[in-house]
This record gives structure tokens, sequence and C-alpha cells, in this order.
């Protein structure tokens, strides 16, 4: 990065935290510090909730599993508009009407107690675990490609959140989420605008498209089933929209954002715009990632893009032969695209051959870097080593212009930002409202539960810069973790299920409904290959069977 | 003032309202939905058109 991106960077990051703040400047409540009064508009939260999903590693990491896997990624999310919707019409209006600070409250109206103590506790579980990764997974590969100490990434990225987060409460949280998405966007838009500018000037946008769709990488829609592949159309639509419905429905890091809403229309209406939304947008973002793997046809790309582990490799008397293969199958791939895209402008019968010459090459390419990938495993890297998430970054680094580069950093930066102080927010809301309002404390004056909230704040925001220190001890762990997390949401959707639609469920069916889900969930992970988007979907029935079972006994052991 | 707060007391009573076009929420939840399908329909004549 060269002095005018750091400025760009940096003036980015300052105007996002005093805009923030400026615009939180009231927040001498706790309502107005949790729920910010209950007055946004529909416009910022949607844009809160779109960059509060976005996290770091989904902006990065995103366009570079394009260019490896192609965009099939975008099914993924084909299930959050049929949530939005479901959300919209159930959650939205209950939540509004309970006029509570947190989901988990509104369980102890229609249950009991300890229902909500045990999923307030599961999501302090979840979100703890995720939230120092959220805060170091980007500082690993910012670290790499910037050549930052990981500490300086982390201390940076964290104490500016935890300052708007603590001062301005989820107002400053919200309205720095909508500048973040808007870099955010602009960086992406700018990414694409020229990625394409630096093809070859004789190969044209149609060009570029028609040899991403050759190398399989424009594969959006997968119509075939397969209970263990992760992105076809059926487990994007049925196990999508199960995460969507935990995610966006009963976690609180969402669920707090469309709280904020002036009325219950102003929440939907900020649901519905990410239904809308969110699906193009992941689809131009993974474009994103299929143009850059054209880019990468026309000019050599490294054997690995994770620098530190190339560098590490070129030392090992293996590296050589491995590149000259590697180069081999560059050039014959480059020309086979040639070949490929003269064939079609002449309208000549040799396009299938071309293809499949390509497609060869391709495969040839890919099988040079697998061996790169073992040969850094060899030397001490970490096990399953790639370097996905380096992809779109070298990218950046490497061929964006002076300022754009710090702009598109900023970017990344804003989308850890965003997510961590969502984060950060709403496991400060759970802390007081459902533990210490709750169970500590329960008789103080307003302005006590506001300091509490701070101090809430302050401490989950230490604790995830602590917990990323830390992280580069965690190794592999960081996977394991990120694993882990995903295993709770089909309990909590589960009892957000009974508490909507089961009527006769008491609390003790709902408690034992979300302990035998979480059983369930943990047994299908330990002892099946079954892929984690269904995972919600066994948690949830799990504990919606259960809890029928119990009301059903409960009912029978009931005197008349 | 040492009570527990209520949220009931500081926020005003939340209505329903209708949407600002289409004039049910049905019909809005029943055009994303419509949408959703278009969008994918789309999404599969697209991989189709490029496909290899």
């Amino acid at each position: 990065m060269r002095p005018l991106d750091w400025a760009v960077l940096a003036a980015s990051l300052v105007v996002i935290v005093l805009y923030g703040l400026w615009r939180a400047r009231d927040t001498g409540s706790v309502n107005k510090y949790l729920l910010a009064g209950k007055t946004m508009p529909w416009y910022a939260m949607a844009l809160s909730i779109m960059a509060t999903q976005a996290s770091a590693i989904t902006f990065i990491s995103t366009t570079g599993q394009s260019y490896i896997d192609g965009m099939r990624f975008v099914q993924f999310y084909f299930g959050l508009p049929l949530a939005m919707v479901v959300i919209s019409a159930t959650a939205v209006p209950i939540f509004h009407r309970a006029n509570v600070y947190t989901a988990y409250e509104y369980l102890e109206r229609r249950f009991d107690a300890k229902t909500r103590a045990l999923v307030s506790f599961i999501f302090l579980i979840q979100r703890g675990l995720a939230v120092g990764v959220a805060l170091y997974a980007p500082a690993i590969v910012l670290t790499v490609i910037l050549g930052w100490p990981d500490r300086a990434t982390t201390l940076v990225m964290g104490v500016l959140v935890v300052l708007y987060t603590t001062l301005g409460g989820i107002k400053a949280v919200t309205w720095t989420d909508v500048q973040q998405m808007l870099i955010m966007m602009f960086g992406l838009v700018a990414s694409l605008a020229t990625v394409i500018w630096l093809l070859p000037r004789d190969i044209g946008f149609m060009d570029a498209v028609t040899l991403a769709g050759a190398a399989g990488k424009l594969n959006p829609v997968v119509l075939s089933f397969d209970w263990n592949d992760r992105y076809n159309l059926w487990s994007g639509l049925f196990g999508g929209m199960f995460l969507a419905l935990a995610y966006f429905g009963c976690d609180q890091s969402q669920v707090q954002r469309y709280l904020t809403g002036k009325s219950i229309a102003q929440s939907r209406l900020s649901l519905l715009f990410n239904a809308v939304a969110k699906v193009p947008m992941q689809f131009f973002i993974l474009f994103i990632g299929a143009m850059v793997f054209v880019f990468y046809t026309f000019e050599k790309p490294p054997l690995l893009f994770e620098r530190v582990q190339q560098g590490r490799i070129e030392q090992t008397p293996a590296y050589a032969p491995l590149a000259e293969r590697f180069d081999a199958s560059f050039e014959k791939r480059r020309q086979a695209a040639r070949d490929l895209i003269a064939a079609r402008r002449d309208g000549s019968g040799d396009q299938t051959r071309f293809a499949e010459d390509y497609r060869r090459a391709q495969t040839e390419l890919e099988e040079a870097r697998r061996a790169g990938f073992r040969l850094v495993e060899a030397n001490g890297g970490q096990p399953g080593f790639n370097d996905t998430n380096y992809i779109f970054i070298t990218f950046v680094t490497r061929y964006l212009p002076v300022g754009l580069v710090g702009l598109v950093m900023a970017a990344v930066f804003a989308a850890a930002m965003s997510t961590i102080s969502a984060e950060i927010n709403s496991l400060a809301t759970v802390t007081v409202i459902d533990i210490y309002r709750r169970h500590i404390r329960k008789q103080a004056p307003d302005r006590h539960y506001l300091r509490a909230a701070r101090l809430a704040t302050v401490f989950w925001g230490a604790y995830a810069i602590a917990t990323a220190e830390y992280g580069s001890r965690l190794g592999a762990l960081i996977e394991a973790v990120n694993i882990l997390g995903s295993y709770f949401y089909g309990g909590l959707l589960g009892v957000f299920a009974l508490a909507f639609f089961f009527k006769q469920v008491r609390g003790n069916g709902a408690f034992l409904g979300v302990l035998a889900g979480e059983a369930a969930i943990f047994a299908v992970a330990r002892f099946t290959g079954v892929s984690f988007l269904w995972y919600n979907v066994v948690g949830c029935v799990v504990v919606v069977l259960t809890a029928l079972a119990v009301t059903a006994l409960e009912n029978r052991h009931r005197p008349a | 003032m040492t009570r527990e707060p209520q949220d009931s007391e500081t926020n005003p009573p939340v209505a329903d309202e209708p949407p600002p076009f289409l004039g049910a929420w049905r019909r809005v939840y029943a055009a994303v939905l419509i949408y959703l399908a278009a969008v994918i329909f789309l999404f599969y004549l697209f991989g189709r058109a490029f496909a290899g």
C-alpha cells in the first residue's frame, strides 16, 4: 500500500467512527442505548442487517470461493428470502408487541425463566466463541497481505469498535453499519470495474464471461440433490432457509437491529429489503471472483496466493519442478483460452475441442496448486491448508490503482467492524437484560442499567480483543470454533418455533426440547457426514418433537 | 426510583401499519416469493447459457 492508500484507509475509518458517534449523541437511557428509542427508519436497519451479516471473511473469501469453486455458493442464500417472509409475518409483530429488549426476554413470557436463561446462555456461548474469531480471522489475512503484526490489526479494529459501540450504543452501531455497507458496495463495484478494465485489450466482457463459463465457474444453480453437498438448489432453499430463520429470527445480534424500528412496518421493510437485495448482491460478489479467475487466465498468478507460505516452499527442493509444472499448465491454459475465444468469434466448429483443451489445462493447473498445498503441509503448514482467503486481497493489493487499494482495505475493515460491533452490542444487551437485570440486580434505577450496559460492552470488546490476541495460538482450532458455533442454531430455532406455533407447549417441554435438540445436532455432527446446513433442520425438528412428547406426558399426569 | 425498568412505559404502543405499496403484507410476501423464483430461474438460464 502506498501513502495515498493509507490516507484513504485512515480517513475512511475516522469518518465512519465520527459519523456514528455524531448520529448517536443522545443515548441517555437504557431504551435509547439498546433500542435507539425505537426510532430507526427501515433503510438504516436494512443496511445494518446486511452489514452485520457480511463479515470481513465473507467479504474476502466469497470472491476467492468463486475463483476456486465457481458461483454455486450463491445457492446458500436462496433460503434467505423465504426466511425473511416468515420472520416478517411472525417474529417481527410478536417481538414488537411484546416490547422486549431481547428475543430471549420474550421466551420467559411465553414459557418460563429457566428456558429464557438456557437460551440466553446458549447465545452467549455461541456469540462469545464467534466474536474473537470475527476479529482475528481478517487480521490473519491482513497481516500476510500488509505485513503488519496481527496484534496491530486486531487492536486498531477492536479499539475503534469498542469506542463507538460503548459511547453510542445501538444507534452508533446502526449508523456506522450504514456507512460501512456503502463503503463495501463501492469497493466491490470498483473492484469489478477494475478487473474488467485490466483484461487484455482483445478480450471483451462477453469473452471473459465465456471463459468463466467454460471453466465451470458460472454455475449458480445446481439441480442435483446430495445430502453431503453444501451447495445445491435444495440444500440452499431448505437448509439455507432454516439457517436464515435461526440467524435472523433468533440471534440477538440480528433481532436487535429490527427491534429498533419505528414501527412493525419499518422493521418488516428492513427485512424484506434484504430478501430482495441479498441474493443478487451475493451473485455480484461471486461474479467478481469469476472475473478475477479470467484475469488470472492471462496474467500469471502465484502458485500460492498466501505469500508467507509461498516464500517458505520456495526454499524447498521440491519447489522448482512444481513451479515448472505450474508455469507450463498456465501457458497451456492461456493459449487454449485464446484459441477458444478466436474459435467463438469465427463461429468455427473447433470451439468444443478448444473448450476441452482449456478445461484440461485448468485441471492440470489445479493439480499443481494442490501439490503446492501438500508441500506447505509437509513443511510445517496447517493440515488442510488452502489459500482461498488470499486470492481477492492479493489481486486488490497488486493490481488496483493507488487510492482504490486503500478504499477496498477500508471496506474489509468496515466488514469486520460492522459484524464485531453488532456482536459486542448484542452480547452486552443479553448480559445486562437477560442475566444481570433478571437474576442479579432486579431493582435499580435506569441509569444503573445504562452504566451496566456500557461496562458490559467494554467487557465483551476487551474479551474479543483478548481472544483475538490468543488467536495465533489457536491455529486450526479457529475452524473448529467456527463449526462449533453453527451447532447451536437448531436449538434456538426450535424453541422459537414452539413459542410461535405450538400454543399447547409449556416451559418444561421447551426446556427439555432445547436440550434434546442440541444433543441431536452434536450426535449428527459426530456420527454422520451430513452437511452442516442440515443441522438446523435436525435440531429444530427434534426440539419440537421432544417438546410435544413432554407436553403430552405432562397432560396425561396432570390431575383432572 | 428503584424498580426494574418496564419497557412498555418507555415505548409507545406498537401499531401494525399497511405496507407502503401493494396494499397488504400478504401481497408483498407473495411478490417477494415470485421475485425469488424469477431470480433463481434467471440464474439457471445464465448458468446454462455459458456452461462450457
